[in-house]
């Protein structure tokens, strides 16, 4: 088990979201330098350098959001998986929405997860206690 | 030749033929009668003339024969008396009689019967003057003289008599002839009106056979073939009939009247058809039928255009309602994931402060967040059971045939329940087409709901089928509490439930969706239930049919 950790990208339009995932980091103790970005518009710039955050190593996972401004998940999905340097990436789906058509969306562009946010604190923090668990549990190539 | 001109000329000819015999009557009649006439005027007087005549002549003799043997005054001037007065005028009647021509003989005949009585009369003349001679009876010689005289006379008187007797007989003969030729008369007229009688019933039957043949058989072929109009029935007229009488015409006109129909017929039925272009032939401006038929036409043109744009309009609103259900299904959707996101941020909002205020937190406080989350947690299922309500309906994709007793079997095994209830189900339940999610979801809210709210220490969940013909009516019965007959539309309500929430957590869609469902698919769902006694939920789905 490798003790380097791997940088995580958030896409998440909704503060509250963004402080949940953060606090769930926290109260799981999970240490992994996090990233957020508002939407796809503005993820797809830092992934490519293009944004005012510099980019030091690309993030290995991403949790991503599917209704959003500008550009929502699964555009952000498909333009990802279409560029060569990010097509790799591990995708978890974090929403709201229940539909199968997302679903369905999400898994043909191969993503890990598809997890759905709960409305309690609690659930969530358990559910993001166990994606920890899972990614610490793979091995990611190095860069 | 025209029946008109035709039937003038028969009468023409019948009354010639009456009028002819008529007149051979009357000429033969006039002809009996004329010689009935001339037997009373002439015949008869001239034969008692002749007789008279004869008796004159006889006289005289006689008188003379007396005279001869003694004198006798009165005698002598009597005798005087026939030669010069009694006797011409005899001679004068018969001749007067006798100017008949059919009399000419006997008139000569008495002619020379008179012509010997000259010679007679100057013997008698001679006669009467000897003995007017003084004492001529006492004179033998005298006497003898006379007596002579007297023979010669009675010869001669004789010698006429024997021309009257013959004269009178042939007057007779002549009259016989007569009347014969009189019953001649009569027989030739009884002859005559014989062949009269004859002649009349053989015309009279020949112009009823020339009737029946010429003028009744067309008219009965005529009637025929205008009853079967009068019943509907349009036929053509076959037969050519070349006539040029008023029959003839009548056939040209019922011919017109039949080809003026069945041009109608063959119209009508163009229309029927659907051909609004066609041209409706009018016979004449008076024909009135040719303008219901066309304004019957423009009538059914007018119409028609006005379905065909009412079929569009009705495309068209068709696909405007398409539009606006997928729009609101859109919406639904857009805005439930809106209005969920600012509710777990208050949600989560909540959870931090009260996390954070720890044990600050006064308890009522504490308990004000449970609350707060409660309701929350009640929003969240509200905003899910729209979402899942304008989802509901016919999923088009994937209908298949589909095993209900599989499906109830499975979802059974999912649903949690006391360990003494009872599950009865039909055996064999049907195979049905549906959308299996579809089937699921309808199947799930009956057996979910009769286990939710049965309160009943030995619940018991009975499904069963009929099968309708077409349909199948499934049955989903529990011995759960019942439901009022009031309250039997309203379950089927989205959001109407008969409880307060806060006892027992149910947002009251399953029903409504299940309704959703069932009616997309051409069904019905129905309650049977009261108070105490269960109930009994049925709903119809169509049967299984062989998908192309």
């Amino acid at each position: 088990m490798s003790d380097k950790l791997v940088n995580i990208l958030l896409v998440e339009d909704d503060e509250v979201d963004v402080m949940n995932v953060k606090r769930a980091f926290k109260k799981n103790n999970i240490t992994n330098p996090l990233f957020i970005c508002n939407n796809g518009v503005e993820a797809l710039q830092f992934l490519r350098g293009e944004s005012e955050i510099p980019l030091i190593e690309i993030p290995k996972i991403i949790l991503l959001d599917i209704n959003m401004p500008k550009m929502g998940g699964i555009e952000f999905l498909g333009e990802i998986r279409k560029d060569e340097h990010l097509k790799n990436m591990s995708v978890f789906i974090m929403t709201t929405s229940n539909e199968d058509k997302d679903k369905v969306d999400a898994y043909n562009l191969n993503v890990a997860g598809y997890i759905l946010k709960p409305l309690s604190m609690e659930r969530f923090i358990e559910a993001v206690s166990t994606l920890n668990n899972y990614w610490k549990l793979c091995e990611f190539p190095e860069n | 030749m025209k029946i008109g001109m035709r039937t003038a000329f028969s009468f023409l000819a019948v009354i010639l033929v009456v009028l002819a015999f008529s007149i051979s009557s009357i000429v033969l009649l006039q002809y009996g009668k004329n010689i009935d006439l001339k037997i009373a005027n002439n015949f008869g007087p001239v034969v008692n003339a002749i007789k008279d005549f004869e008796y004159t002549i006889e006289e005289t003799s006689r008188i003379c024969k007396d005279l001869s043997i003694q004198a006798d005054e009165n005698r002598k001037n009597h005798l005087h008396k026939i030669i010069n007065r009694v006797y011409p005028k005899q001679k004068l009647t018969v001749i007067g009689l006798c100017q008949e021509p059919g009399l000419a003989e006997i008139k000569k005949k008495v002619i020379s019967a008179d012509k010997k009585f000259e010679s007679a009369k100057y013997l008698l003349l001679e006669f009467l003057q000897l003995i007017d001679s003084t004492g001529a009876y006492n004179n033998p010689e005298m006497m003898q003289k006379a007596q002579e005289l007297r023979n010669q006379v009675e010869k001669e008187n004789l010698a006429i008599k024997v021309i009257l007797d013959e004269t009178s007989l042939e007057a007779i003969s002549v009259f016989n002839k007569l009347t014969a030729q009189k019953f001649a008369s009569y027989r030739m007229l009884s002859y005559l009106l014989l062949v009269m009688i004859v002649v009349i019933a053989v015309v009279g039957m020949l112009s009823i056979l020339l009737t029946n043949l010429t003028i009744i058989k067309p008219i009965k072929e005529l009637n025929k073939i205008l009853n079967e109009v009068g019943e509907g029935k349009i036929v053509a007229i076959e037969n050519q009939i070349n006539r040029n009488d008023e029959i003839g015409d009548m056939i040209s006109s019922a011919q017109r009247v039949v080809r003026g129909f069945k041009a109608k017929e063959l119209v009508a039925n163009a229309i029927g058809k659907g051909d609004y272009e066609i041209r409706v032939p009018l016979l004449s401006k008076k024909d009135r039928l040719g303008r219901a038929i066309s304004e019957m036409r423009d009538n059914l043109k007018r119409s028609k255009i006005i379905e065909e744009e009412n079929i569009k309009s009705l495309e068209a609103y068709t696909i405007r309602l398409e539009k606006k259900n997928k729009e609101l299904d859109q919406f639904a959707y857009i805005t439930s994931h809106d209005l969920k996101s600012p509710l777990r941020g208050i949600n989560n909002l909540s959870a931090w402060i009260e996390e954070d205020l720890g044990e600050h937190l006064s308890e009522e406080s504490a308990g004000y967040f449970k609350l707060l989350r409660g309701r929350v947690h009640r929003m969240e299922d509200l905003i899910n059971s729209i979402l899942s309500y304008s989802r509901a309906g016919k999923t088009i994709e994937n209908q298949e045939k589909t095993n209900t007793q599989d499906l109830v079997y499975a979802i059974l095994e999912k649903t949690e329940m006391k360990a003494n209830t009872r599950v009865l189900i039909d055996e064999c339940l049907p195979e049905i087409t549906a959308n299996k999610r579809d089937l699921i979801a309808v199947f799930s809210v009956f057996i979910s709901n009769a286990i939710r709210h049965n309160k009943s220490p030995e619940p018991i969940l009975n499904i069963t089928f009929k099968n309708r013909g077409g349909y199948i009516e499934f049955c989903i019965a529990d011995n759960g509490p019942g439901i009022e007959p009031e309250f039997h539309d309203k379950i089927f309500t989205i959001f109407q439930t008969l409880e307060r929430r806060d006892d027992i957590e149910n947002i009251g869609a399953g029903l409504a969706i299940a309704k959703k469902i069932v009616e997309d698919y051409d069904g019905k769902i129905w309650i049977e239930s009261h108070p105490g006694m269960g109930s009994r939920f049925y709903f119809t789905w169509p049967s299984y049919i062989a998908i192309p």
